[in-house]
């Protein structure tokens, strides 16, 4: 165990020998400079807590800390079908003595992210994009207007080239049983 | 910076010009007219020099390094990391009445200003920095489903029912430290979309909710021992809980039973600790003033080890109580 770390506030004097929190680290946005860190915190907790918390826990002596509540949109709930607005999201940021910064994120997310699972979220993510254009237009993207893709390219080019040599081949060879039933 | 402010931009235009100069000076010229440029340049240097000193030490800025500062003296972000303030307002500070646009805040010409660089700030983490406990290891963001559920199962009550009050309490902040991991390893996935692997985050945070419940669970089984053990000591007559010395006072019964075995009873008693012993001091003093005969077989059975567990479990269960606000 290090040295504890030097502190320059007064401790609080209330002893918790069994406290059950739940303390997200947050990656913090790209602009945030890397002497603050960002904690998602439970709703009870003020600024002291935290700060008192990282101390005891993580060995960590901070200087400043600004809280955040973040309201969540209404719900409807699943159980009565009313609508009602889940509790806020509490986080808290911490001017560190030293600056920390997170690891990078993997560049290989085939451990987590299958073949598919990588395809199918291309595919709603163009959705998606789709959808916030037509929102904020108002109107639908003619299709004309949008990208090409390549499937379309390599069947009009087979379908050429069908037109002028003729031939059909799909490079599969024929089940003999249904070798009567083509004739 | 002690300039007047009416020769500003003229300091500022000429250091521009200097700088070009001293760029172009750096490549080769296969001119003859090299000779002539180098010569404005230095005469424009002299110049600078002759009007104002400070100039100079104000261009060589002495690379200020302390070693032992790691933090900041402002908390500002970056110039280039910072949010750009524009709203894109094309008329934004144009006059209704005479179409006229801001005035530009310097006497230089825009072009001449030098533009900033891209500089971003790349900060020495501490090795031993407290934070990297919200990870598994530092150069690892995440664990992958298969490390993820490299894990045994949590601690039962009955393996933590005979561990000390200190075990305990550090298992549990294993645990607390271990949720914590978990709650920012989950949040970081579902921030970068990734899909497999929610079902081992979720078997390995329900292990440790597990160990912490059976941490629970021995404590208060523990501070339930203790009230019964309490509650049938205030009505025992034997025991005067008032008397923190010596709590323990024995009965008749026991004074006259304890005689043959004085030599031995003595050095058990020392040797033993709690009330046993202490019991077995007292009561063999009071033989040896009394000089009563005590048959043997009514002796209570000596404990052969010395027994530490119940003043251990005391000391938790008092501890315990003051754990839950």
């Amino acid at each position: 165990m290090a040295a504890p770390a030097a502190r320059n506030f007064r401790l609080g004097m209330k002893q918790l020998f069994l406290p059950d929190h739940m303390i997200t680290f947050l990656r913090p946005s790209p602009t945030q400079p890397a002497q603050f860190a960002t904690f998602k915190v439970p709703l009870r907790f003020n600024k002291l807590d935290l700060r008192d918390y990282l101390y005891h826990a993580y060995n960590v002596s901070v200087l400043a800390v600004r809280s955040h509540l973040r309201q969540q949109r209404v719900r409807r709930s699943k159980f009565h079908h009313r609508i009602y607005r889940p509790p806020p999201i509490k986080t808290m940021t911490v001017e560190l003595t030293s600056p920390f910064v997170w690891p990078k994120r993997p560049d290989d997310l085939s451990a987590w992210n299958s073949a598919h699972a990588e395809r199918s979220e291309k595919f709603s993510k163009k959705q998606r994009e789709l959808q916030r254009q037509m929102q904020k237009y108002g109107k639908m993207p003619m299709y004309a207007e949008m990208p090409v893709e390549k499937s379309r390219i390599d069947l009009r080019k087979e379908a050429e080239r069908l037109l002028k040599e003729g031939g059909w081949n799909n490079d599969r060879t024929l089940d003999p049983r249904f070798e009567g039933q083509k004739q | 910076m002690a300039a007047p402010i009416g020769i500003r931009p003229v300091l500022g235009r000429l250091l521009n010009t200097t700088r070009n100069a001293s760029i172009l000076s750096c490549h080769p010229h296969p001119h003859p007219h090299s000779h002539s440029h180098t010569h404005t340049h230095t005469h424009a240097h002299a110049h600078l020099l002759l009007l104002l000193p400070a100039i100079q030490t104000l261009s060589s800025t002495p690379s200020l390094t302390l070693p032992s500062q790691t933090r900041l003296f402002s908390s500002t972000p970056e110039l280039s990391m910072r949010r750009p303030r524009r709203d894109g307002n094309r008329l934004r500070g144009q006059s209704s009445l005479y179409r006229s646009g801001l005035r530009y805040r310097m006497n230089i010409d825009k072009s001449e200003l030098p533009q900033p660089a891209h500089f971003v700030r790349t900060p020495k983490v501490d090795p031993d920095h407290g934070l990297w406990q919200f990870f598994y290891s530092k150069d690892k963001l995440l664990l992958t489903p298969e490390e993820d559920s490299e894990h045994g199962r949590g601690w039962t009550v009955e393996e933590l029912r005979h561990k000390s009050w200190d075990d305990l309490h550090k298992l549990w902040w294993v645990c607390v430290k271990e949720q914590n991991r978990i709650a920012t390893a989950r949040k970081e996935k579902s921030r970068m979309r990734l899909q497999a692997g929610q079902e081992e985050t979720a078997d390995r945070l329900t292990e440790v909710r597990k160990t912490m419940k059976s941490i629970k669970h021995a404590l208060t089984e523990r501070f339930y021992l203790w009230e019964d053990a309490r509650v049938l000591a205030e009505n025992d007559s034997e025991i005067d809980l008032g008397n923190t010395e010596q709590p323990y006072m024995p009965g008749r019964y026991l004074e006259e039973s304890a005689a043959p075995e004085e030599g031995e009873g003595e050095g058990e008693g020392v040797a033993s600790e709690g009330h046993e012993g202490e019991a077995k001091i007292s009561t063999s003093q009071a033989e040896k003033e009394a000089g009563i005969e005590i048959d043997p077989t009514t002796l209570p059975p000596l404990p052969s080890t010395p027994s530490s567990s119940s003043s251990e479990t005391s000391t938790e269960a008092e501890k315990q109580p003051s754990a839950r606000p």
